[in-house]
């Protein structure tokens, strides 16, 4: 391989996209081509020029309207043509805007062993209750799913099955461990037992209606809701009948925007 | 509660204070879920200890509320990452010659400031063309699928690649200086 060759290869080379065959040459060359490996220097630093962005810390300052340790002019020249630095910037104020208009969250979740707090007991509770006649529909469609496939027929609710039920609050992206997490502190609650899963949506008000929907393992979608209003304390309630061990994925959806679709999983 | 109050009480381990501050982390994070798919359960437990970490250390001065402080130290960490991602992507992290590896995007503090902002300056002065081929190069397109999408030669783009590389050069020197060329 010539030096001009090896030249104009050299910023493939550094972005690993080179065959095989062409990477070896070049290296091969790049070991016995003093004048060369300055060239790779040179190259390195071009990428690093053509690589430049804004400062992390100068885009959340951008993105607070704060003073920004790089001119303004120079910020704003750089913003005019990279579209990565634009990108991060609307991530960074859709963010900040979410952040101080969604209402505060009602507790965070622990690390493994997730209980109901003091604080959120009562809400808790009262999710509980309120979801008592949609537990009364989900052990029906449940227990036809077993010999008959999804079906959905009221019967009355019990008492019995709220005071039972495990209560148990998630985040997006969270999974929890059925018959693992310790009871409702309020009610005698058993393994194995009714779950009412309180699913703390990150999702906003002004994307619904929303879709909610229970998959099984094998990708099969036992229930779906739709046009869901969203939550008055942005908490949607899942019931998941006594007797059902199949590991599941709830999904949660806007109706309205295409990727704004969150997941909890119970194991 | 008083920030002052607050902070000493997460200090602490206050089960309160602990969920306040929690839940100011999950909602700032929250838009990077996406992103950061594969780490969101253990980012989150960093960002509490970052924090933790920086309000022991004095670091919150109570020039904001506390509750925009944990958003800008989570915004900036769950930026960083994202960064640190994609440019791990544009590498050929195989190679043997450590020499041959990217610099680590430096830190734009002090005198880091200002070499930023001559690099800033160097690639304004760049032509369109220039940034969309080196762009192309840093989000790991070959050159051979260069050619093909934008419709010329390998040997040609090969050409003005190398002539981009020698412009961007030039006028980094000039800003620079041959004995301040970073």
């Amino acid at each position: 391989m010539n030096h001009e060759t090896a030249h104009e290869l050299l910023p493939w080379l550094l972005n690993g996209t080179l065959d095989p065959e062409e990477r070896h040459e070049v290296r091969a060359h790049l070991e016995t081509c003093e004048a060369c490996r300055r060239e790779l220097e040179d190259t390195r630093q071009a990428m690093e020029v053509f690589d430049q962005h804004l400062p992390t810390h100068d885009l959340v300052a951008r993105a607070e309207g704060r003073e920004t340790e790089l001119p303004t002019e120079a910020v704003e020249a750089h913003l005019e043509s990279c579209p990565e630095c634009v990108e991060e910037l609307t991530l960074l104020r859709g963010s900040l805007q979410a952040y101080w208009d969604s209402p505060e969250p009602k507790r965070s979740p622990p690390t493994s062993r997730r209980t109901v707090s003091a604080y959120w007991r009562q809400g808790a509770v009262a999710a509980a209750l309120v979801t008592l006649v949609t537990l009364a529909l989900w052990v029906t469609t449940w227990q036809g799913l077993s010999t008959s496939g999804p079906q959905m027929a009221a019967v009355s609710p019990t008492e019995n099955v709220a005071i039972n039920a495990q209560v148990l609050d998630l985040y997006p992206g969270e999974s929890v461990v059925r018959g693992l997490d310790e009871p409702v502190p309020d009610g005698p609650a058993e393994r194995g037992g009714p779950m009412v899963l309180l699913l703390n949506s990150g999702l906003r008000p002004e994307q619904g209606p929303f879709f909610l929907e229970v998959v099984d393992a094998g990708g099969n979608v036992l229930e779906r809701q739709e046009d869901l209003p969203w939550p008055e304390l942005g908490v949607f309630n899942v019931v998941i009948p006594e007797g059902h061990s199949d590991p599941l994925t709830i999904r949660i959806g806007s109706a309205a925007v295409e990727d704004a679709v969150e997941t909890y999983h119970l194991a | 509660m008083e920030t002052s109050q607050l902070v000493e009480t997460f200090l602490e381990g206050d089960q309160k204070a602990l969920a306040t501050v929690d839940g100011w982390i999950r909602k700032a994070a929250f838009p990077y879920r996406r992103r950061l798919s594969d780490e969101w359960d253990d980012l989150r437990q960093d960002l509490r200890l970052e924090i933790f970490q920086l309000l022991q250390k004095g670091k919150f001065r109570g020039e904001s509320s506390l509750k925009t402080y944990v958003w800008r130290v989570v915004s900036h960490s769950c930026l960083d990452r994202c960064r640190a991602r994609s440019r791990s992507r544009e590498v050929d992290t195989d190679l043997d010659d450590p020499s041959v590896l990217m610099p680590p995007r430096p830190p734009a503090q002090g005198s880091d400031a200002i070499r930023r902002n001559l690099l800033l300056r160097v690639l304004e002065e760049m032509s369109e063309d220039c940034r969309r081929l080196w762009r192309m190069i840093a989000e790991g397109f070959s050159y051979k699928e260069m050619s093909a999408e934008l419709g010329v030669s390998p040997g040609a783009l090969r050409v003005r690649v190398l002539r981009c590389r020698k412009k961007a050069l030039e006028v980094r020197e000039q800003l620079f200086g041959n004995g301040n060329a970073g």
